[in-house]
């Protein structure tokens, strides 16, 4: 059966994050580990914390992807986490921004290779019959969230939604651009084991004092967050982000029945015969009563 | 989009959790085209046909019932034999001069009730196919929707004719399409030998499908379909080659246990 593989809260100073990650129906029937993986870290000064969200989705085709899915993450949060913490100002326009995004994401990616690499010969003992890196290949999609601004790097199918201003009273959700597509099949992507890793990451920079929730996914959960089947350009099923962003703005007030609520969305045959693929969603929402309203979730 | 195929309703998935009930999904699942072009041709009369459709009817249970496989895959039909080429979409034959797309989702799928009979049209099936898989995906494209690498499954007890039923060469003009297409990933070609396929038969096949063909003794159409419900799996999970390559490679190891 599909299990939650992992799960937790964190409570930063001005945004409540939650994230999951979850077996996919394939991986159950074939006894597969979940080899997606998620991860978060608050970093700088109290005065502007900034926070980093991280997803990782492992291929399903290399034998060590869970590993590499799980390293890309740890290497993320620290590198990520180190380098905005050095930080004494808010970027002072795109290009800066851009410019420490692509630096951190380089760094994360000369890691992971040095890292996978070594992995590959500590097992082995011998690169033969071993595809080193590849065979912990894995997408890797970063947010920054500051204050009145966020930055994001993506490499491979990941994907970051924003609600942010309000339309007749509706709050207004935003895809943010996702890189060139690596094929014309859906599940051909880029990895950070790909040879050309460094040049097809997507960074993208919005300030906007109005963002005030942010899911990142995964692309298992891309049909059931997107909107397809209207026409060749993407947009986001504001049904599904309003509804996993309003669980978090409001939790109930038993933090492991709002969990089980939304592991069992997770493992839902609705959004299994969508993707059956593993599923991870972080999401953070802005809190303005500080730690502890609405209670933590698990 | 294709239009919805009449039939009893099928099983539909459970709902969402109570918190998140009101979360609208529409069918957006990632598609995995499936043509399979099969032969009908009069040397397929009584217990083959009988055997292909039974086959048909369990493994378009089968595949409903798979969860992941259900919303994604679309199962297209072209049959050669009878009139000429048929064209299936679920259970109706289309008019030639539609433009309407063949293929519906797997949940939707109803199997034709084929019957034997005219010559072996396997070149012109072919090609009907490879247009037909093409024009999917164009409209796929349009409409937004992801798919992963088609799949076209060719199964045939005979040697390719012309329209009088005389053995002809014309096949050899695929020979060169399909090792373009599938060499530009196109899509992937299965070919299957049944029943008293000739040795001429299974060459034929040998060289349309340099990797995936197989001689199969009987007609074992059940266990053929579920191989392509596997590799629709393993498309699916983005396997490598040599997982299809283990897959295809099952029906050979069978053979090889019943000659000996």
């Amino acid at each position: 059966m599909a299990r939650a593989t992992e799960t937790g809260p964190v409570e930063g100073r001005a945004w409540r994050v939650h994230g999951m990650s979850v077996q996919g129906y394939r991986h159950a029937q074939q006894g597969m580990p979940c080899q997606d993986a998620w991860g978060t870290t608050h970093t700088g000064p109290p005065r502007s914390r900034i926070t980093v969200l991280a997803v990782a989705d492992g291929a399903g085709s290399r034998p060590r992807s869970q590993e590499g899915a799980q390293l890309a993450i740890q290497l993320a949060t620290s590198v990520y986490g180190a380098r905005l913490a050095e930080w004494d100002r808010a970027p002072r326009n795109a290009e800066d921004l851009r410019g420490q995004l692509q630096d951190a994401f380089l760094e994360v990616l000369d890691a992971f290779l040095a890292d996978t690499r070594a992995l590959s010969g500590d097992r082995s003992g011998s690169s033969a019959g071993r595809d080193g890196p590849a065979d912990f290949a894995t997408t890797l999609t970063v947010v920054v969230l500051g204050t009145g601004w966020l930055g994001c790097t993506s490499l491979g199918d990941g994907f970051v939604v924003l609600r942010a201003g309000e339309e007749d009273g509706e709050p207004q959700f935003h895809l943010l651009p996702q890189p060139e597509s690596a094929g014309e099949y859906g599940n051909e992507t880029t990895f950070l084991s790909s040879a050309d890793a460094a040049l097809r990451v997507g960074i993208a920079c919005v300030r906007d004092d109005g963002v005030d929730g942010v899911v990142v996914s995964t692309d298992g959960l891309a049909q059931a967050a997107l909107s397809g089947g209207q026409g060749p350009v993407l947009s986001v099923n504001r049904s599904f982000a309003a509804s996993v962003l309003r669980s978090l703005d409001r939790p109930g007030p038993d933090p492991r029945s709002d969990a089980r609520e939304l592991r069992a969305l997770l493992l839902s045959d609705r959004l299994t015969a969508l993707n059956a693929d593993d599923k991870t969603l972080v999401r953070a929402v802005r809190t303005t009563d500080g730690p502890g309203f609405g209670g933590e979730l698990p | 989009m294709n239009p919805a195929i009449p039939g009893p309703p099928t099983t539909q998935p459970q709902g969402l959790p109570a918190a998140y009930a009101d979360i609208e999904l529409g069918n957006n699942a990632q598609r995995l085209p499936l043509l399979l072009c099969l032969d009908i041709s009069s040397s397929m009369a009584g217990e083959p046909i009988r055997l292909l459709n039974e086959a048909l009817t369990l493994w378009g249970r089968e595949i409903q019932e798979d969860v992941g496989l259900s919303s994604s895959v679309e199962i297209a039909v072209v049959t050669f034999g009878g009139a000429g080429i048929g064209v299936w979409q679920g259970p109706s034959l289309l008019d030639p001069r539609t433009t309407a797309s063949p293929f519906v989702t797997a949940h939707q799928f109803r199997p034709p009730q084929l019957t034997a009979s005219g010559v072996t049209l396997l070149t012109e099936a072919v090609e009907t196919g490879i247009r037909l898989v093409a024009a999917r995906k164009t409209e796929l494209r349009r409409s937004g929707l992801q798919y992963y690498r088609p799949q076209i499954c060719l199964v045939t007890d005979g040697l390719p004719t012309d329209s009088q039923g005389m053995a002809t060469d014309a096949w050899r003009r695929l020979v060169p399409v399909l090792a373009a297409e599938q060499g530009a990933k196109r899509f992937r070609f299965y070919a299957f030998g049944i029943g008293g396929i000739s040795e001429r038969g299974q060459q034929v096949l040998r060289e349309l499908a340099p990797k995936y063909h197989a001689t199969l003794k009987g007609f074992p159409f059940r266990d053929l379909l579920q191989t392509m419900s596997a590799s629709a799996s393993a498309e699916q999970q983005g396997a490598e080659e040599e997982t299809f390559e283990q897959l295809f490679n099952r029906f050979k190891t069978q053979r090889s246990a019943w000659d000996s």
